[in-house]
């Protein structure tokens, strides 16, 4: 969930008129949250602290076209929802897989999986499911984050990625259907179902 | 029965972002559709998995002043050079020219006393000790401000060296040097005033910081990527620029308690 400080206004006009201090406690302020973001998005923690530091640097240098109606947090979480998915594009273009799974992850992996009721519950799972997370486009991914960790409303997260509501319902949508898809093998034959009524 | 739900709106019924209508047409399909609910399980199932997956790693309550220290530098750098095309109203131009102000008047008051020791026995017109206090504490405030600033660009200067881009090239730091000369003499004068006026801790803090400068303003004005790592271990080995900002930080609290109003000018 998004964590915006009621009282970041007059921090915020602080920092406009110049008061690196005053920017400096809004950086302290809200590096977590960001961070979080920024990891869920990246897969990758030093990745997410390059998305953090590049949030507030965007941030610290276009302060003078942030709208004050529009919530600072907010306004934070779409810079650094965009820098995320630049880092994933920009991936991409080099030809690199997306963050994988976590090396913890991948160690810890058991042998096998005696109970298929229990599947969704073991780290097999779990590597399906970064691997499936890897292969979302970085807006899906983005705005997948943003809605099911985050909580974001479609609005908010359309405003941060520039779509409009129903392209940011479509970009979930297909997040969701990709990772069923890649997980269906862990789910059994009833897979099959949900994409034969996909089609309107 | 109805025809099967698309699975756009159970994913939008699962995640919160269905109308009610739909919920409601989904709910009566759903109470009769055995497969549609096999299917929604899945859906849930993997909303829930993914809920499941490691979270990200947790960063403490100093990350947000680890994230700060990182990118101070380049923040005050931009800052710095935002200072210059500035236009009159904004306000760090005005605390630069309150700044010199502030010290201009203060070196008056000082020379002022200290002759008047030296000729009348008794001075004239002794300052109120708040108002002296008060002048004092900003003009050092400014003065710390400033030095710190000047360090934290050398520091930068430093890392954009060590970075790689000027493994042979050298860097020119005269400008910074010519401010390390103008913040000596100040600084001199802000030392004795401390020293005199038993704040020791000040006093010490500015008598470290002198060293530095000093040191800075009388390299060369040219220096190689090896001479800006001795600056940077200067700077670093005796943890000066943190204690300036320790001190600067203390002196503004003194100086907002000293003038409760300084905020409203």
């Amino acid at each position: 969930m998004v964590r915006m400080e009621a009282n970041d206004s007059d921090v915020v006009a602080r920092a406009r008129d110049g008061d690196t201090e005053a920017f400096r406690a809004l950086v302290e302020r809200h590096s977590r949250s960001l961070f979080h973001l920024a990891y869920r998005i990246t897969g990758n923690e030093n990745d997410a602290e390059d998305v953090v530091q590049e949030t507030f640097l965007k941030a610290y240098r276009t302060l003078q076209r942030f709208e004050s109606r529009a919530g600072f947090g907010t306004w934070l979480y779409r810079i650094a929802a965009n820098c995320a998915v630049d880092l994933l594009r920009a991936r991409q273009r080099r030809g690199e897989t997306q963050g994988g799974a976590p090396p913890a992850l991948v160690d810890n992996l058991p042998a096998e999986q005696p109970e298929p009721d229990r599947v969704v519950l073991g780290a097999e799972a779990q590597r399906r499911m970064s691997a499936a997370m890897a292969q979302l486009t970085p807006n899906e991914k983005a705005a997948f984050v943003m809605r099911h960790y985050e909580g974001l409303s479609i609005e908010e997260i359309g405003r941060a990625l520039g779509l409009r509501d129903n392209a940011t319902k479509q970009s979930i949508f297909r997040a969701v259907q990709k990772l069923r898809r890649a997980l269906a093998p862990a789910f059994g034959p009833a897979g099959t179902r949900a994409t034969r009524t996909s089609a309107r | 029965m109805t025809s099967h739900p698309a699975e756009e709106t159970m994913v939008a019924r699962l995640l919160g972002a269905a109308s009610a209508a739909e919920n409601e047409a989904l709910d009566r399909h759903l109470a009769g559709c055995e497969s549609c609910r096999a299917a929604q399980g899945q859906l849930r199932a993997v909303l829930e998995l993914a809920s499941m997956t490691d979270p990200p790693p947790q960063r403490g309550t100093e990350y947000g002043a680890d994230v700060w220290l990182r990118i101070q530098p380049r923040i005050l750098a931009e800052a710095r050079a935002r200072k210059t095309p500035v236009t009159w109203w904004k306000p760090p131009y005005r605390v630069e020219r309150r700044t010199w102000a502030v010290a201009a008047t203060m070196v008056v008051l000082l020379m002022a006393a200290f002759l008047a020791g030296r000729h009348w026995p008794v001075p004239a017109q002794p300052i109120p000790g708040p108002a002296r206090e008060r002048v004092l504490l900003v003009a050092v405030g400014d003065h710390l401000e400033r030095a710190q600033m000047m360090l934290v660009e050398l520091m930068n200067e430093g890392d954009q060296t060590a970075g790689g881009t000027g493994a042979t090239g050298a860097v020119d730091i005269s400008g910074m040097q010519q401010q390390a000369e103008s913040l000596v003499a100040d600084n001199r004068l802000y030392r004795q005033a401390a020293a005199g006026s038993k704040d020791n801790a000040t006093a010490a803090v500015l008598d470290e910081l002198e060293r530095v400068l000093v040191d800075i303003a009388h390299r060369p004005s040219t220096v190689d990527a090896g001479e800006l790592a001795r600056i940077r271990r200067l700077i670093e080995s005796n943890g000066v620029l943190f204690r300036v900002k320790v001190i600067g930080s203390q002196i503004r609290e003194r100086e907002k308690a000293a003038s409760p109003a300084r905020g409203s000018t």
